[in-house]
């Protein structure tokens, strides 16, 4: 019964896509509504079954599909097992995807490719269970892919417009860069263990030395994998690019679920990366740092979507510097509530643009907390929950990422950048909040005309993710309260010989009554910046001096296209122009010559003559003799 | 089972078919039985009845497809006689356990020939054709009776199995050498493999095109049987001795039959040079004698069959109606008969051994076959050369999508269009399931 | 005793091999279609005159059936090869094979 469940729960949402991606445009839509949103309904309450099943102290539940790659020594099963890890991976999945399913069908009512956007989601959910379902590196590399492709072909969804093709293009060719890491680091692995079976390897592993070169390389290469995948520097261009696609995609796919696939295969292969320390390192180096300057990126965004994009890369970095201390439940348990919050503030954002009928530029906003009350309500709860106030669910989550970070050895530096960082988080929230729901309103009569709350199938999905986004800091409360943290308890088997950081309850203290004055602080500072003086941000062509510098997302995209886009264009160019056309054709043609003329020659001496040809044979049987008897 | 035959052959082509239909039956009646017949002249193993139905199996398909050849002419009754008479021959060849059966099979499928080549009373190409065949036809005879009698002089029997006794005794004399030389010749003749090819592009061309294919299937898969059957049961023995003859022989036949073929523009011209290099290819498994090299010819000379009277009965439409079969005659095909163009391209496709058709796969076990016995140079030339055969068997379906002034529209029956659906489905399975054939025996 | 133990097998042995090469210098050179099938006569008998030598020789009649096989086979080869020599004359009013060169290349 239980495996059966496993089973359906991929299952489902498949059915969903091949149904629905078969339909045509005329389709019905409440027929739509039910199979894509239903399927994934039932998956998401197949998925609590699970949960609470694994709750209550059950073993991990498998299932074996099929007998899949048997080649040699390797073999392979297409099986899925649904542990701690993979099950809240579920419950997210599932439970946001659900929510954001019932969101699109308000707003993407009039679409006419309805049917065609709905097969995409269905199949996106798919892939990713399957990825965070396999019991084995292929199946999460199979799971890993397809979310690439959907991701592709959401973001061009309206593939009409070029410069979203583009954006398309890139998120695919960056996560591409990645992928070669995450297939190398698997390549390592096979080599290695013998296997790329999760139980194997891991058991494998926790028997090899510490600081195994091999295991260095290993996650060094995975690790990589996940740069593409999570958008962190030097990958993370693609994914302020990926706004492109509708914003429920923006939601689902660029903030709650496929970005953390990083974060997801980092925590799988715990053992691997507790096993290389340095490797740890480099994680946490790389998340802080991309932590830092996404963040102050996102303070010179003036379209919503862009600032929660980047704001999405800098939490991911957060989620980063956690795994690479070392506190893996840490790193997935803002996973959870950046889940909720951000999927939350990006179909807010959703919401707004819909009633600005498209507008995305905050400079065009303001004053919308009358119109809207629903969507500000909802928003400004995610503001708080991102920016880190009590008790909203990422002050719980952040603060025991900067504890343990503050405690491991020699990560000061690292806190202190955090730290600042998430200062900086709340500075460019509130200006997003303030500048979006407060002081006049910017833009025309017509969008003034038009401004209107959304419809019940928006703004439930928004009720709900704000309660989540309020609350879900519960299942991981500090020390400080002598509750069990319910988080880390669930997730203990998962996680094996993780080293223990613990922040002392005086220093919590001190972080929880600094962080919050310091949060009054930018809150107030905002407000007079952006609602008591009005300050709206001038145009892009206006900004001066370092600002200017920081607007153009500091030039990082010209300078990927100065430094490798167009040296590789002109090296294929020169290699169409000359080495094709020459080597590679001449080559080909010159075989082509050379065979004709043979052709030509040779069937001249089919004459035709039987005298002739008795002699060929004469000459054949000859040449069989001298062969035979003379030569031998 | 040969009397089966015989008695039906002076009837309609219905009965013939159900005649042809009993005697598959029959022969398979006798599966692993391993009689002996004609005071053990001839033994039906498990090889001779999976080439005998072949055989029997080819001419079945003959008949569904000459019959729209021979709708307009009145002389179908003396043809399914002569053919059936060949097929007995080619049975007898099949199937022989002595030298003098050999003789008389070759004979009796070569005297059936010589007359059906010439067939076309009035054509002057059909009689150059029955001419040439003939005579050169009796030279071969001429050459493989003075090697059997050579090998008669120091064996003193035409049994199979005595002459394979005297080769494994050794200390072999001269004479026998001289005798296997001249009996390989006579081989490589009827086989049609260079330079004893001479007469197969002028045969097959200037041959009724129904004829044509008769002998590219039949006498071609008869003639293999015979040539692995001789080998490997009399011959195994001095295997060293006569194999670097084959090697050769096969070498050449590949390259430079799929070489002449390329500048061919007569379709019917180019199906003679390819099937000059297919007897190269199957050549390659009589090198392997042994029951791999068994089971690939039988794969390739069933591939080879199938796409092969596939590709004449197409001859015989376009030939039928446009009065030509100039490759240019192909052009547009793919826009008036698009299915009849697939089918096509399938049975081309399998000729020029491109997966997952039937002729890919008979390849793939030739070549796998001849590897695991080291004859690694020889399976490189096959590949190379067959690279050449890919070149000009795609071209004709390159002619068929190319867009021309002159609409060609080909009238095809839906009694036509089945066969080549048949065809095409053998094919198809033959090249997802080729353990069909290769685990049958 | 016998014919063989008098004359050696050998003498029959050049005497076939030099009948049947006469035979084949004939089919190579002559351009006459009806003498070539002479000459292909005369290679059939001077195998012919080896199965008979080889069969006393090894007294094993086997040879001597072959023969009859081989006569009954000839004459068949004759008559179809006459009849297609009627057909090519009575088209081209010849029988020199150098005439027959419409399908080549």
């Amino acid at each position: 019964m239980d495996s059966l469940i496993v089973l359906l729960i991929p299952l489902l949402p498949l059915i969903g896509f091949i149904i629905s991606g078969t339909l045509n445009k005329q389709a019905n839509h409440t027929l739509i509504n039910g199979l894509t949103c239903g399927s994934v309904f039932v998956s998401f309450l197949l998925s609590v079954i699970l949960f609470y099943q694994l709750q209550s102290g059950s073993a991990p539940i498998s299932y074996k599909l099929l007998n899949w790659i048997y080649v040699g020594a390797l073999k392979l099963d297409l099986s899925f097992t649904v542990d701690a890890l993979s099950s809240i991976m579920l419950l997210i999945i599932t439970g946001i995807g659900f929510l954001i399913h019932v969101y699109s069908t308000g707003y993407m009512h009039d679409e006419p490719d309805y049917a065609r956007f709905f097969s995409y989601l269905n199949l996106f959910v798919f892939f990713m269970l399957l990825l965070v379902m396999g019991n084995n590196f292929v199946v999460m590399f199979v799971g890993w892919e397809g979310v690439g492709l959907c991701s592709y072909l959401l973001i061009g969804f309206w593939f009409k417009n070029n410069a979203y093709n583009d954006a398309a293009k890139k998120a695919f060719v960056m996560n591409r860069i990645g992928d070669l890491g995450f297939l190398i680091g698997m390549f390592l692995i096979l080599n290695k263990f013998g296997s790329l079976n999760y139980q194997t390897v891991f058991d494998l592993a926790s028997h090899a030395a510490t600081n195994d070169p091999t295991i260095t390389v290993i996650c060094i290469c995975l690790f990589i994998g996940a740069l593409g995948k999570s958008a962190q520097i030097p990958l993370y261009t693609w994914l302020p690019d990926a706004m492109a696609g509708p914003t429920p995609v923006s939601a689902l796919i660029h903030a709650a679920t496929m970005v953390t696939a990083g974060i997801y295969m980092i925590v799988r292969t715990n053992v691997l990366y507790t096993l290389s320390p340095d490797a740890g390192f480099l994680v946490a180096v790389m998340g802080v740092a991309t932590a830092l300057f996404a963040a102050t990126i996102g303070l010179k965004q003036n379209d919503i979507k862009k600032v929660l994009a980047y704001s999405t890369v800098s939490q991911l970095g957060y989620m980063f510097a956690a795994l690479g201390v070392g506190a893996y439940e840490t790193g997935m348990f803002h996973v959870i509530t950046h889940a909720f919050f951000k999927a939350l503030l990006f179909l807010c954002a959703g919401s707004v643009i819909h009633a600005m009928s498209g507008e995305q530029d905050i400079r065009s906003m303001g004053g919308l907390r009358k119109k809207l009350p629903i969507t500000h309500i909802t928003f400004f709860i995610g503001t708080l929950a991102i920016s880190g106030f009590p008790p909203f669910s990422g002050f719980f989550s952040k603060d025991e990422i900067l504890a343990k970070v503050h405690e491991y050895n020699g990560g000061f530096m690292l806190f202190t950048i955090l730290a600042i960082t998430s200062v900086i988080t709340a500075f460019y929230m509130f200006r997003l909040y303030w500048l979006t729901f407060w002081g006049n309103f910017r833009g025309n009569s017509h969008q003034a005309s038009h401004l209107h709350e959304s419809p019940k199938s928006i703004t439930i999905p928004l009720i709900l993710l704000a309660v989540f986004a309020a609350s879900a800091g519960l299942i991981g409360l500090p020390h400080l309260f002598h509750a069990p943290h319910l988080l880390n308890n669930f997730l203990a088997p998962v996680i094996i010989n993780a080293p223990t950081l613990e922040a002392s309850a005086s220093f919590e203290i001190a972080l929880i009554v600094v962080s919050l004055i310091v949060l009054a602080l930018v809150t107030y500072i905002t407000y007079q910046i952006y609602v008591a003086k009005a300050r709206i941000p001038v145009a892009d062509a206006d900004e001066k001096g370092i600002s200017k510098w920081v607007a153009n997302k500091y030039y990082i995209d010209e300078l990927y296209n100065a430094l490798i886009t167009q040296p590789l264009q002109a090296v294929s160019t020169f290699a169409n122009n000359y080495i094709e056309k020459y080597v590679i054709d001449g080559t080909v043609n010159s075989f082509r010559w050379l065979t004709n003329t043979g052709s030509l020659l040779i069937r001249q001496i089919q004459t035709g003559s039987i005298g002739l040809y008795i002699f060929g044979i004469v000459i054949g049987i000859i040449c069989m003799f001298v062969f035979k008897f003379y030569l031998a | 089972m040969l009397a089966e035959i015989f008695s039906f052959k002076k009837i309609l082509p219905v009965l013939v078919f159900f005649g042809l239909a009993t005697a598959l039956y029959f022969n398979f009646n006798d599966w692993s039985t391993y009689h002996s017949y004609f005071y053990n002249m001839t033994t039906i193993d498990n090889f001779s009845i999976v080439f005998s139905s072949l055989l029997i199996g080819a001419v079945i398909m003959w008949l569904l497809m000459a019959g729209s050849y021979y709708r307009d002419e009145n002389k179908i009754t003396d043809h399914l006689a002569i053919i059936c008479f060949a097929l007995v021959g080619g049975i007898l060849m099949t199937s022989y356990t002595n030298l003098m059966m050999l003789f008389v099979g070759i004979e009796t499928i070569s005297i059936s020939m010589y007359v059906l080549a010439a067939s076309d009373k009035v054509s002057l190409r059909s009689n150059e054709a029955g001419l040439k065949y003939f005579l050169m036809g009796a030279f071969a005879t001429g050459l493989l009776l003075f090697g059997i009698a050579l090998i008669y002089g120091c064996t003193a029997s035409f049994d199979l199995g005595v002459i394979a006794g005297y080769v494994s005794a050794g200390n072999l004399p001269q004479m026998f050498y001289v005798g296997l030389i001249l009996i390989l010749s006579g081989m490589f003749f009827k086989a049609g493999v260079i330079p004893f090819h001479w007469w197969t592009p002028d045969v097959y061309q200037g041959a009724p095109t129904a004829i044509t294919a008769f002998m590219a299937t039949v006498v071609k898969a008869a003639a293999f049987a015979s040539f692995f059957r001789l080998f490997q049961m009399s011959f195994a023995g001095v295997a060293g001795w006569w194999i670097e003859i084959l090697i050769i022989v096969s070498a050449v036949t590949m390259i430079f039959g799929n070489l002449m073929a390329v500048s061919q523009t007569s379709l019917k011209r180019l199906f003679a040079y390819s099937s000059i290099a297919h007897a190269g290819y199957m050549l390659m498994a009589i090198i392997a004698c042994n029951d791999m090299g068994a089971r690939s010819l039988i794969l390739y000379a069933y591939a080879y069959s199938a796409a092969s009277i596939g590709a004449f009965a197409f001859l015989i439409i376009l030939i039928n109606q446009l009065q030509t079969d100039h490759q240019d005659a192909l052009k547009g095909l793919a826009y008036s008969n698009p299915l009849l163009a697939i089918f096509l391209a399938v049975i081309l496709i399998s000729l020029a051994g491109i997966p997952p058709t039937a002729g890919f796969f008979a390849k793939y076990y030739l070549f796998t076959t001849l590897i695991s016995q080291g004859y690694v140079g020889l399976v490189i030339i096959a590949v190379l050369s067959s690279l050449i055969g890919v070149y000009f068997y795609l071209r004709p379906i390159i002619f068929m999508f190319q867009h021309s002034n002159v609409e060609t529209k080909l009238k095809i029956s839906q009694s036509s269009l089945a066969f080549f659906a048949l065809v095409t489905l053998i094919i198809v399975i033959l090249g997802f399931m080729p353990q069909l054939i290769i685990e049958i025996i | 005793m016998n014919i063989i133990s008098e004359v050696g097998i050998n003498s029959y042995l050049w005497l076939a091999a030099i009948l049947f090469s006469i035979g084949v210098m004939g089919v190579l050179f002559r351009r006459n279609a009806i003498i070539i099938l002479m000459c292909i006569e005369l290679m059939l008998n001077a195998v012919n005159i080896l199965f008979v030598a080889f069969s006393v020789m090894h007294n094993n009649p086997a040879g001597q059936i072959m023969v009859f096989f081989i006569m009954a086979v000839a004459a068949a080869e004759v008559a179809v090869g006459l009849a297609i020599l009627i057909l090519m004359y009575r088209n081209m009013g010849s029988v020199d094979i150098d005439t027959m060169k419409k399908l080549k290349w």
